[in-house]
């Protein structure tokens, strides 16, 4: 039990520093490896502690506050690759390590795991995964549910349990992946995920369309999207977006090409000509201009910290509705204020609205007007509600809940169920 | 008996005279599905033409407490369909059309009943595909599809059936009825269609999906290469695959698949070729020539005797066939075969390969092999008379020796034919009891009663729902379970 205890500290300036959506920790545990981090939950489930799992904390202001933490179990030390065989674009990783740090070692190998989350060089794998993380190239490659085949967790108890494997096809037993993966901390602390990689492509190059008329950027969407081309982003970009990124502009969309030369020649050239047939003018980025744009695109939905008043969410919808969603947005931008600035992944129908100076009662007037949303993010701690109830299933995923946590210990009340 | 005339009443007011079959001889035709190892006639059949027809089904066989078993075409070949504790098989023959084509969204709702083929060559009038194209597409159903979570060649490019799926209807065990979410692609909560996706009929059955069309790609290339034996063949496999090269297929057969098929379908292939690679290349035009090219050069580096391009649809069309029709040109070599479904990291298809070649001469079974190379996803194909006992055994001793290897070479016991009947007892080759208890725990969420398949995934001698409960006396007395962790291999 000491030796455990050595890893969990109440020292109030690292509690402090450690605090979830505006609660402080009673105490904070940074294991060094998945042993310890096994030992650490075990001992919690003996003292009856409530958890929170915490990776580079990025993703902490999204959903209810909790009411109380015990115990705040940092996963930064577990930050190595378990397991990577080159030749077979397989890579097994523990779920500290930050999306930019793999994707630092990956590039040595010439390989990706094409997500390009916010704040890469903070946020955890682990962190991504609880919370179905995405990026601009979502529109191609997926998100990590798509790339994930193994995964390797600590239970509420302490115990440890894998699923999946190493290799890229697997129908080994059900996909625990899809559980875990968006499961917001509730089920269990993910500590290791396999992944499958792709190849770096050889050329990348970026369209960026600017538009006076967003009917007219949307109509281009449409366009591209109906046609054989393969960009590997779709994004639909407000003006002040547009204008972080170097671009004049009302709408912006910008898509980004990746493969042989002959091919992202030929998408460039004929992206920017259906541009132009629909009244748009297109900006080209190559190299350091391309990383930089998408690494502004990507980082505008981050939540890792925000002002008082601020709020972001994360909405669905079908392509064939962004119009009219956005539309709506800008409407209630007149009516609530929050100064909605938008950017939307339009092939695939998410999208992210941030907006400021909102007292709570604005901010709960948003989000009963966004039946849209998937989460919220916030600092505000008495929203009346933060999640809109899903579809389908809330029994069933209550029940889920009640096997894997029965006693409420993991982030309790801070998700849907 | 009394029971069951009452429940055979009940369900007839539910799906009219016809929608439920109760004569012997008829349930005979449901005992088995693709795999014939183990055979179990149902106690009924019931063929719902409805979501909430089969709700209502359900609902009377959970509260007789009456097992229920999903059944699409029985093309499955694990034992995903055969009601092995007998029950209702609720079959989804009836249900069998494309709802909707959303190509603005590029999405198409669909009844479990559609076959596969069908509903690609409909979306094909569009410019779309469903593209998981498991080799049975012919017969095999959406619902099986997504019950087994369904590979095919495409998937080495396009992903699995569960990369496809963005809502599912279905009747929960206790009898509900739900969606899963919109058709969207984001849904709040758990990803319950994620999870249901490859739960091989134990969390519940689906009545409609929404599924993923993808857009055709503007062109393809198809090209057969020989090479004089099988290392050649899969080390080009690797190679393609490490030098970043991704084809949107890559099959590989060897010389006893290329007798079987050129046979059958007069492809005029040189019989003393030890193997065949089937690539296929697709994107827009451009550059395209020039991944071939460099497909090409691998398949000559490692000594392809001949490299044949596939040049017009037809010819791309009668090269498909013979690789997606390979299993049936079988019987042209021997009376049954037994197919294992096995995967290996890729770079370890050499070893794997030669070792079936080792079981085959060990067994004094031919093996032949015709696979998804690309994923390093094996099926070797054990050729034998079932007539004769003796071989029976030898060929499941060879399987059991081919899949403890694969595992001990890092792959997996299943790669997409689903683990059902036969390989519930391999299960704890790869997972630990924890690992297995946790499935077990999600398992339970669905199905607490086990009415759904039951039999089915959890290896016989530790039962699903003995583990969930020792999981959950463990997690409740916040004790870690006496198993220790498993490690990574």
């Amino acid at each position: 039990m000491s030796d455990i205890l050595s890893f969990i500290s109440t020292d109030e300036s690292l509690c402090q520093r450690y605090t979830v959506h505006g609660v402080v920790p009673t105490r904070v545990a940074i294991p060094p490896d998945s042993t310890a981090m096994s030992a650490v939950l075990h001992t919690a489930a003996q003292q009856g502690w409530t958890v929170v799992a915490w990776g580079g904390g990025t993703h902490q202001l999204i959903g209810a506050p909790p009411t109380q933490v015990d115990l705040v179990v940092v996963t930064t030390a577990l930050n190595r690759v378990l397991q990577h065989e080159p030749n077979d674009l397989t890579i097994a990783v523990e779920a500290g390590m930050t999306m930019g740090a793999l994707r630092a070692y990956l590039a040595q190998h010439g390989q990706m795991l094409p997500v390009d989350p916010a704040l890469p060089d903070q946020t955890t794998i682990g962190g991504m995964i609880a919370t179905a993380a995405d990026g601009p190239r979502r529109a191609y490659y997926g998100i990590l549910r798509d790339m994930m085949i193994g995964i390797g967790v600590v239970e509420v108890n302490g115990q440890t349990s894998r699923a999946g494997g190493m290799v890229v096809k697997n129908v080994s037993g059900f996909d625990m992946m899809k559980l875990y993966h968006g499961s917001f901390g509730t089920l269990a602390v993910i500590v290791s995920a396999n992944f499958k990689l792709i190849p770096i492509p050889p050329v990348t190059a970026t369209v960026v369309a600017a538009f006076a008329q967003r009917d007219h950027a949307l109509d281009y969407v449409t366009a591209i999207m109906a046609s054989q081309l393969t960009p590997v982003t779709l994004e639909l970009l407000d003006a002040a977006l547009l204008q972080r990124i170097g671009v004049a502009g009302t709408w912006g969309v910008a898509l980004a090409c990746e493969g042989p030369q002959a091919a992202v020649d030929r998408h460039v050239t004929e992206l920017s000509h259906r541009a132009t047939i629909h009244a748009g003018a297109p900006t080209f980025f190559h190299n350091h201009t391309h990383t930089q744009c998408w690494q502004t695109i990507a980082d505008a939905s981050a939540v890792a910290s925000l002002a008082e008043g601020e709020m972001v969410v994360r909405w669905v919808t079908l392509p064939a509705f962004v119009g009219d969603v956005v539309q709506r947005i800008g409407d209630l931008g007149h009516s609530l204020g929050g100064n909605p600035q938008i950017h939307v992944r339009a092939s695939i129908g998410v999208g992210y609205v941030r907006l400021t100076g909102l007292t709570t009662a604005s901010q709960q007037q948003w989000f009963a007007a966004l039946p849209e949303a998937v989460w919220v993010a916030t600092q505000a701690n008495d929203l009346a509600s933060y999640w809109h109830t899903p579809v389908g299933g809330l029994e069933v995923m209550t029940q889920i809940r009640h096997e894997f946590d029965p006693l409420q210990r993991f982030n309790p009340r801070r998700f849907v169920v | 008996m009394q029971q069951l005339a009452s429940l055979v009443t009940a369900l007839r007011a539910i799906v009219g005279h016809d929608g439920v079959i109760d004569g012997a001889a008829a349930l005979l035709t449901y005992e088995a599905d693709g795999c014939v190892m183990d055979l179990h006639a149902p106690n009924l059949v019931v063929l719902p033409r409805t979501s909430s027809q089969t709700a209502a089904v359900v609902k009377l066989a959970v509260a007789a407490g009456v097992p229920v078993v999903a059944r699409g075409a029985g093309t499955g070949l694990s034992g995903g369909a055969t009601p092995i504790h007998g029950g209702i098989v609720i079959a989804t023959t009836r249900m069998d059309k494309v709802l909707e084509v959303d190509t603005r969204n590029k999405r198409a709702l669909v009844q479990p009943g559609v076959i596969n083929w069908e509903l690609s060559q409909h979306l094909a009038n569009y410019g779309y595909a469903f593209m998981p194209d498991p080799s049975s597409q012919k017969a095999c159903t959406l619902g099986g599809n997504i019950a087994n979570n369904s590979g095919g060649p495409h998937c080495l490019k396009y992903g699995m059936t569960t990369n496809h799926v963005l809502a599912l209807r279905t009747v929960l065990p206790n009898g509900e009825l739900i969606w899963t979410g919109n058709g969207s692609v984001d849904t709040v909560g758990y990803d319950l269609a994620g999870v249901m996706t490859g739960s091989e009929g134990m969390f519940g059955i689906v009545t409609e999906a929404w599924v993923r069309m993808t857009r055709l790609p503007e062109s393809l290339r198809v090209v057969l290469a020989l090479f004089p034996d099988i290392p050649s063949a899969s080390q080009t496999v690797s190679t393609i695959i490490a030098r970043g090269l991704l084809p949107a297929a890559l099959e590989m057969m060897d010389k006893l698949a290329i007798k079987a098929v050129n046979g059958m379908y007069k492809l005029g292939l040189p019989e003393s070729a030890g193997s065949a690679l089937l690539i296929e290349i697709d994107g827009v035009e451009e550059g395209l020539d020039d991944l071939l090219r460099d497909v090409t050069q691998i398949c000559r580096d490692h000594g392809a005797i001949e490299v044949r391009p596939a040049t017009t649809p037809a010819e791309q069309a009668q090269v498909w066939a013979a690789r997606k029709n390979a299993f049936g040109a079988m019987g042209r070599l021997s009376p049954s075969y037994y197919l294992v479904d096995t995967v290996v990291p890729r770079t370890k298809l050499p070893s794997i390969l030669a070792h079936v070649g080792d079981v085959s001469r060990d067994f004094h079974l031919p093996i032949a092999n015709v696979f998804h190379a690309g994923d390093g996803n094996l099926h070797p194909l054990i050729l034998f008379d079932r007539r004769d006992r003796a071989q029976l055994e030898r060929a499941l001793g060879a399987a059991t020796e081919i899949l403890k290897e694969s595992v001990r070479l890092g792959g997996v016991v299943s790669g997409e034919h689903g683990i059902g009947v036969e390989k519930r007892d391999y299960m704890d080759i790869l997972f630990t009891t924890a690992d297995l208890a946790a499935m077990a725990g999600l398992r339970r969420s669905f199905d607490p009663r086990e009415l759904f398949n039951p039999g089915k995934v959890f290896p016989a001698r530790k039962g699903c729902g003995e583990l969930a409960e020792l999981r959950q006396q463990a997690i409740t007395a916040n004790e870690i379970g006496a198993v220790p962790a498993g490690t990574w291999l």
